[in-house]
């Protein structure tokens, strides 16, 4: 780690999102998002166990995948590396991925229960998958409450890339807590060594949903780096900073 | 087969009104800011943003 930092603001830079006004990741995520809706319920054959309910694998799954995996794991990478560099574009990143990475847990929070109602009998267990996942959402949303307490940047962007980066460890636990634990949860089927243990066509869906989900996670998380790029300029100015 | 199409019916609604709502609120806020922008003159409009 330096032991010196550079304390120079650097210029305020938005991310290019528009050509022609139209935010086009946003539109393709929509789009992308839609489509895997109508192959689900209408294209993917029904599960002879579980029933039409394990159709909720595809928002359920693929939320988890991108939210708790791509979502928090990127506020891991950019905590740690804030740390490092004292670079305010990674204190923004991970802000950003952290926000939209709670609105994806809490999809996955959501929509477990109505699931498990069908299959399991109960809408909610205490088990070690379950339990964990909640834990992280409480982390992520305590993320954003110390965010919005702490006034000074700097002490904000530290304290919240500590408190990002241990939240963030949570994440491999609860993967591998079904097989830690005993648990109601099933074992993975698609995140582990051997091949997915799904039929052709409802893989195509799941991995559809997954590139989907993906592309919205971006648009939102690019959004998401917008505002906070214009908040903090507008903050520059209101403070007579002469920020452009 | 069970016949539980109603919990995934109610599922996929759920998972859209959050992200639908997650959306407005970024919308909503990048308004405010906007407004906030042109009070004081500051641009944000895309030509902007692609000659930075």
């Amino acid at each position: 780690m330096p032991t010196t930092v550079s304390t120079q603001r650097q210029p305020l830079v938005l991310p290019a999102t528009r050509r022609g006004g139209i935010d086009w990741l946003a539109v393709v995520a929509v789009l992308a998002v839609a489509a895997v809706y109508v192959r689900a319920i209408w294209f993917t054959p029904v599960e002879a166990t579980q029933g039409p309910a394990q159709k909720i694998l595809y928002v359920h799954a693929t939320a988890a995948f991108v939210g708790l995996y791509l979502g928090f794991g990127l506020v891991a990478v950019a905590s740690a590396l804030y740390l490092w560099l004292k670079d305010e574009k990674l204190d923004r990143v991970a802000a950003s991925a952290a926000e939209v990475g709670v609105v994806f847990t809490t999809v996955v929070l959501l929509t477990g229960p109505l699931w498990g109602k069908p299959v399991w009998g109960a809408w909610w267990t205490w088990d070690a998958r379950l339990t964990l996942t909640l834990f992280l959402w409480f982390l992520g949303v305590g993320y954003l409450t110390l965010r919005g307490a702490i006034e000074d940047p700097a002490m904000r962007a530290r304290f919240s890339a500590v408190l990002g980066l241990l939240a963030a460890l949570l994440v491999p636990f609860i993967h591998l807590s079904v097989y830690l634990f005993r648990t109601l949860h099933p074992m993975p089927i698609v995140l582990k060594p051997s091949r997915p243990s799904m039929p052709p066509e409802m893989q195509v869906t799941f991995f559809s949903g997954f590139v989907a989900f993906a592309l919205l996670y971006a648009a939102f998380l690019r959004a998401r780096y917008r505002l906070a790029v214009r908040r903090e300029r507008l903050a520059a100015h209101e403070e007579g900073e002469g920020m452009p | 087969m069970p016949q539980n199409e109603v919990y995934y019916h109610v599922a996929y609604t759920v998972a859209a009104v959050v992200y639908v709502l997650y959306g407005a609120s970024l919308w909503w806020r990048g308004r405010a800011l906007a407004r906030r922008e042109a009070e004081l003159g500051l641009r944000h409009d895309g030509a902007a943003e692609r000659g930075r």
